[in-house]
C-alpha cells in the first residue's frame, strides 16, 4: 500500500472527510465502471456508487486493512447490487425494455444482432447470479477462489454459474458472437 | 456450439483454472476440434467485450454530487484520541448507569416541559427557512445546547440561497441574515479546529490545513455576493482572525487552542502562496 494511502487512511478513521474523499476518488472510476457492468443503466449504476459511498463513509472505522481500500469498496457495491437485484427481481428469461439498456439508449436485445455489439444489451439477458461472476471474472479478473469469498459461494458453484452464463450467452448469440470474433477489428461497429 | 461436451472445461480452461494434465489434454483436443476452437474464440471475445465496458470520467462535479449528502454528516467514528471535549472520551456507561441516566433525562425533560412551555414556541429545524433564519438570529439560539443549534445549522447551511432570497424579499432583515452568515462561519470554523486536533501533529495535520484552506475559500466562494458582502471580505473570505474575534472562548484552555490553530493556518496559507 502506498504510504500516502496509509495516512489517508488513518485520516479517514481519525474523521477527516476530505482524507475519505480522496480515497474514494481514486476509486470512483473502477467502482463506477463495475457497476455499469451490473446494473447496464448509468443512471442505476450511479446510484449504487452514491449508496456504496454511503455505506462505505459510515463504516469506514470498521476497515482494518486486511484487504486493500479497493476491494473492501468493491465488497459493499457488489453487496448493494445483490439487494438491489433481489428487490427488482429481474427474471433471467426477460430482456429488459430498450429504453432500460445501456448507458446509451441503444438497440433492443432482439436487435442485437446488428452490426455494432451491444455487451450491455447482452448482459442483461443473464440473471443478476450469472451476470455477477461473468463480470467478476471478467472485468474485475477474480480468481474462482475470489469470486467465492467476494459472494460467499461455493468455489463450485462459482464455476458452475461462470459456465452456465457463457453457455447460456453462446446459445441466444451464438451466430452473432462468431462473426464478431472472426472480425476481430477491435472496435464495436 | 460443439457437441464435445467439453464445455466446463472450456470454461474452466479460458480462466486458467484447468490443472495442468486437463489443460494439456484440452489443448491436445482443441488442435483437432474445430468446433471448440471457433467456441473459444467466442467466450475470448465475449470476455474482450465485457472488458471494454468503461465508465465516464470522475470529474469534480460528479464527486460533489456523490458527496453532497455528507456535507453535513455524523462525525466519522475517531480511531485515534479524542480531543479532550468530545463525549467519545466519556468512559462508556455501564447498562444500569446508561438506564439511570435515561430515567433522570425524561425526568428533566419533563420538568423542563413546563419551562419551556412558559417561553416563546422554538421552530423546527426544517421549518420555513426566514422562520428559522429569525430563530438562529435572535438570542435564544445562542441559549441552546450545542447539539440542538447543530440541526438549525446544517438545515440552513444547505439552503444560503433561499436565506439571501429571504433578505431580499424582506421576510428577514440584512441584520438577520448578517447574524447568520456569522453564526455559519463560526461553526465552520468550530468544525476545523476540531478536525484539526483530531489528527496527530505532523503531515497530517498539514494536509488538513491544506485542505481547509481550499474548502474556504470554496465555500465563501459559494456564497450569494449579498452575503459575501455581510463578511466583508469578498471572494477571498473572511480571514481566520475574523472569525477569532466573532468566536469567544469559553476558557484560556480554549483560547490556546484557538491561537495555535491559527498560527498554522497562517504559516500554512503563506507557504502556500510563495
Amino acid at each position: 500500500m502506498p504510504v500516502d494511502e496509509r495516512e489517508l487512511i488513518e485520516q479517514a478513521q481519525a474523521g477527516s472527510q476530505a482524507a475519505f474523499r480522496e480515497l474514494f476518488t481514486r476509486y470512483h472510476r473502477p467502482l463506477l465502471r463495475l457497476a455499469l457492468a451490473l446494473t447496464g443503466r448509468l443512471a442505476d449504476a450511479e446510484d449504487l456508487v452514491q449508496e456504496t459511498l454511503l455505506s462505505a463513509y459510515q463504516r469506514f472505522h470498521t476497515f482494518e486493512g486486511r484487504s486493500s481500500v479497493y476491494t473492501w469498496m468493491r465488497r459493499i457495491l457488489i453487496n448493494a447490487a445483490s439487494n438491489a437485484a433481489r428487490a427488482r427481481r429481474v427474471r433471467m428469461s426477460e430482456p429488459l425494455p430498450a429504453d432500460e439498456i445501456g448507458p446509451s439508449a441503444g438497440p433492443s436485445p432482439g436487435a442485437v444482432i446488428e452490426r455494432k455489439l451491444d455487451i450491455h444489451a447482452m448482459l442483461a439477458t443473464l440473471s443478476p447470479e450469472f451476470r455477477q461472476v461473468l463480470v467478476l471474472r471478467e472485468l474485475e479478473g477474480l480468481s474462482y477462489q475470489e469470486i467465492a469469498q467476494e459472494l460467499s459461494l461455493p468455489q463450485g458453484t462459482v464455476e458452475s454459474r461462470l459456465f452456465r452464463a457463457r453457455r447460456e450467452l453462446q446459445q441466444r448469440f451464438s451466430g452473432y458472437l462468431g462473426e464478431r470474433s472472426r472480425d476481430r477489428s477491435g472496435s464495436w461497429s | 456450439m460443439s457437441p464435445c461436451d467439453q464445455y466446463e472445461t472450456m470454461s474452466r480452461y479460458l480462466d486458467g483454472e484447468a490443472d495442468s494434465p486437463v489443460a494439456t489434454a484440452f489443448e491436445g483436443h482443441l488442435a483437432g476440434c474445430a468446433r471448440c476452437a471457433s467456441d473459444l474464440a467466442e467466450l475470448r471475445f465475449l470476455g474482450d467485450s465485457i472488458r471494454q465496458i468503461d465508465a465516464p470520467e470522475t470529474t469534480k462535479d460528479r464527486l460533489d454530487a456523490l458527496f453532497a449528502p455528507l456535507d453535513q454528516p455524523a462525525p466519522l467514528r475517531k480511531a485515534s484520541a479524542e480531543p479532550w471535549w468530545s463525549v467519545n472520551r466519556w468512559p462508556r456507561p455501564s447498562r444500569v448507569a446508561a438506564l439511570v441516566a435515561g430515567i433522570l433525562a425524561a425526568l428533566i425533560a419533563v420538568v423542563s416541559i413546563g419551562v419551556m412551555a412558559s417561553r416563546q414556541s422554538q421552530p423546527k429545524a426544517d421549518a420555513d427557512v426566514a422562520v428559522v433564519a429569525k430563530f438562529v438570529a435572535s438570542g435564544r439560539f445562542n441559549r441552546l445546547p450545542d447539539a440542538e443549534k447543530s440541526a438549525y445549522l446544517e438545515a440552513l447551511g444547505r439552503k444560503l440561497t433561499q436565506v439571501n432570497e429571504a433578505a431580499e424579499q424582506g421576510r428577514i432583515t440584512r441584520q438577520e441574515r448578517l447574524r447568520v452568515v456569522e453564526i455559519l462561519a463560526r461553526e465552520q470554523f468550530r468544525k476545523m479546529i476540531d478536525g484539526y486536533y483530531a489528527l496527530p501533529p505532523g503531515l497530517q495535520r498539514q494536509k488538513y490545513l491544506d485542505h481547509l484552506l481550499d474548502e474556504q475559500e470554496k465555500w465563501v466562494r459559494s456564497l450569494p455576493p449579498a452575503m459575501r458582502e455581510d463578511l466583508g471580505q469578498g471572494a477571498a473570505g473572511p480571514s481566520a482572525e475574523e472569525l477569532t474575534r466573532k468566536m469567544p472562548a469559553a476558557t484560556a484552555q480554549d483560547q490556546a487552542r484557538i491561537a495555535t490553530f491559527l498560527e498554522e493556518l497562517k504559516k500554512r496559507r503563506e507557504s502556500r502562496s510563495h
